[in-house]
């Protein structure tokens, strides 16, 4: 006897898992916020920022439920509606110049108790830390659009077809924007570039 | 080996390009860059430091992420307490405003309540200014309060007139008689009787 798979009861099953995912505010919180507070945070470099985004964006996801059509994952939906809350913040923030002498980015200094279980001796952690620390240095010299896509493609392990469809840029300009993200990184850590 | 590196360090373009580095850590490996990084050491080394850091500042975020989320709901679980409201400046301020209202509302009516009263009183005194119809106005309390007022008045005016008028007999009499006479005729009369020659005289 031959087990047949209807594509249809797939796309069902599925439909269904997401609208439970969708459906409770709270699983939908456990499950992505620290990712969405890490994208907005490093995307923009402001922590206060990042954390009204993502406050508002999982509250606009749950209310907007039904038109998440389930072309895409969840997190690429969440990360499309997060990158437009950042965009309409900046818009109303514009003229707060103020802002930037407040504006807090993220510090990887505050794990310092805290690294990876993998590194075991105390040197492997503080290098560790140190290649981390110089990540996050060369992002603070990117643009915004070149932050955010580096976090989705190599932090958030996001394709980029994903990423395309989260920012709404066509996948030669997230090619080009990466392209620049990764010299970046690599002039900070010390590569050939 | 460490004289292939030298040799490829000479022809820089023997090494992947800025574009095909990038490919190469988007997940791009084509054979020719597999068969590359084995060949060449440089980039080799490079492409592992780099996607090592990358995958150390990826993990490392993450954590700090999750901390930070952690905090914030350590935060939330924190107001739920019943007597959490107690460390909020604002509710003793909003406690102070409330204790305030409830007295001053209590004072208030306190005063609205004593206000008739005090009225009547001054109505009510035989020396007061007020005519009749400013006492009219009074509460019904103080309208009582002036009707006692006004029989203490008539009866003080009836026994002035009963008094007059027994002053006025005694001289009559004392022009025609004995005292004792007189003494002895007031009292036959009785209360009744004195009253009525108090409502005579007035």
């Amino acid at each position: 006897m031959q087990l047949v798979l209807n594509p249809g009861m797939i796309g069902c099953a599925m439909g269904e898992t997401i609208l439970t995912e969708l459906d409770d505010i709270e699983a939908l919180d456990r499950a992505y916020r620290a990712r969405l507070l890490r994208f907005v945070a490093y995307s923009t470099g402001d922590m206060d920022l990042a954390e009204t985004v993502v406050q508002d964006c999982l509250l606009k996801a749950y209310n907007g439920r039904e038109s998440f059509r389930g072309e895409c994952s969840v997190y690429t939906w969440l990360a499309h509606i997060a990158g437009n809350l950042v965009k309409d913040h900046q818009r109303t923030r514009r003229f707060q110049f103020w802002r930037r002498v407040q504006k807090t980015g993220p510090d990887l200094s505050e794990l310092s108790g805290i690294l990876p279980s993998g590194e075991s001796s105390p040197e492997s952690q503080i290098l560790a830390r140190e290649r981390a620390q110089q990540v996050s240095g060369a992002l603070e010299v990117l643009s915004e659009n070149q932050r955010s896509i580096f976090v989705m493609r190599f932090v958030d392990e996001m394709d980029l077809a994903e990423i395309s469809a989260a920012t709404g840029m066509h996948r030669s300009t997230v090619k080009t924007h990466l392209h620049r993200a990764v010299k970046a990184v690599r002039q900070q850590v010390g590569g050939r570039v | 080996m460490e004289a292939g590196y030298e040799r490829q360090d000479m022809k820089d373009e023997r090494h992947l390009t800025d574009e095909q580095f990038t490919e190469l850590l988007i997940g791009s490996r084509p054979a020719w860059v597999q068969a590359h990084l084995m060949d060449c050491v440089a980039c080799r080394e490079e492409a592992e430091r780099v996607s090592g850091a990358i995958g150390d500042f990826a993990q490392q975020s993450l954590l700090w992420a999750e901390r930070r989320t952690a905090a914030r709901s350590v935060r939330v679980v924190e107001r739920h307490p019943a007597y959490a409201w107690l460390l909020h400046p604002q509710a003793w301020l909003a406690g102070a405003l409330a204790t305030a209202l409830v007295v001053g509302i209590g004072m208030t009516l306190h005063r609205e309540h004593l206000q008739p009263v005090q009225q009547a009183a001054v109505t009510a005194q035989p020396d007061a200014h007020t005519t009749q119809a400013e006492t009219a106005k009074v509460q019904p309390a103080a309208v009582k309060v002036q009707a006692e007022a006004k029989i203490t008045h008539s009866t003080l005016k009836a026994d002035n007139a009963l008094l007059t008028a027994i002053d006025g007999e005694l001289r009559a009499d004392l022009s025609r008689g004995s005292c004792r006479e007189i003494t002895r005729n007031i009292w036959k009369d009785g209360g009744g009787k004195r009253v009525g020659r108090a409502g005579k005289t007035g």
